[in-house]
């Protein structure tokens, strides 16, 4: 399920295109990287998952920290919640 | 009234605390180290991106709460955590998909919507750029799990 947040901002800014980067902090570490296009009615979206992960070097790459590099794999389409903004009735605050 | 994803989550979760929040004027004292870490995660962020030492500026942020009274969770230490962290900085560095053009105009964005009745909507956006050449929106998040269902198409394959 795709951020509400994410919705939310995409809303405010009128960026449809929007992107969470999820840094793990397990074991070996890992980073996500979830970029996906929001429609105006939120009906469908595309999204692109990959992870990397730490533990995994395999070959170098110029880098301003360290060098290594991965082959990128796209996953597959998928469908996103339906919007949390055009359905709802929001409550008066307190 | 100027409202926020934040604020209205919050009433949604808990109408009480949304109420001592930001109607009377309560706050927390934040000692949950995974939420400390996370700031301090950030500004290590923004420092990579302003071409600064992300390793210096993440020592320096933890560091302000090493001998502090804090909450751990999942048996972590401090120091495993600065490790993760640099390790995730290295790690990001490597990867090179997120790009940021002009980093002091475009971290940390502030957005303001107009809402009826004269209230606002704002937003403060973690960054605008691209991530793998497509030019996006961004938020970081740190966490202890990753997000899951999302392991196909992993990238290390």
């Amino acid at each position: 399920m795709l951020d509400p947040q994410l919705i939310c901002y995409s809303w405010i800014t009128g960026i449809s295109d929007v992107a969470q980067v999820v840094f793990v902090r397990k074991r070996l570490v890992e980073i996500q990287y979830f970029r996906t296009t929001i429609a105006k009615n939120n009906a469908r979206n595309s999204a692109v998952w990959s992870t990397t992960r730490f533990a995994v070097l395999r070959r170098p790459n110029s880098c301003r920290i360290a060098a290594s590099g991965f082959r990128r794999t796209l996953a597959p389409t998928a469908r996103m919640s339906a919007s949390v903004w055009d359905n709802r009735n929001w409550s008066t605050p307190l | 009234m100027t409202y926020s994803y934040t604020q209205i989550s919050q009433y949604l979760s808990c109408p009480r605390r949304y109420r001592y929040r930001y109607l009377d004027g309560w706050r927390e004292k934040d000692t949950r180290a995974a939420m400390l870490f996370g700031r301090a995660f950030e500004r290590a962020l923004s420092a990579y991106f302003q071409r600064d030492d992300p390793g210096a500026v993440l020592f320096r942020e933890w560091a302000a709460h090493k001998d502090c009274d804090l909450e751990y969770s999942n048996g972590t230490t401090w120091d495993r955590m600065l490790q993760q962290g640099v390790q995730l900085l290295e790690r990001f560095g490597q990867d090179d998909r997120v790009r940021v053009r002009q980093p002091r105009k475009n971290l940390q964005v502030k957005f303001t919507r107009p809402m009826p009745k004269g209230n606002d909507f704002v937003a403060y956006i973690d960054a605008i750029g691209q991530l793998d050449g497509t030019r996006c929106m961004l938020e970081w998040k740190t966490t202890f799990q990753p997000v899951p269902g999302r392991t196909a198409g992993t990238a290390d394959a």
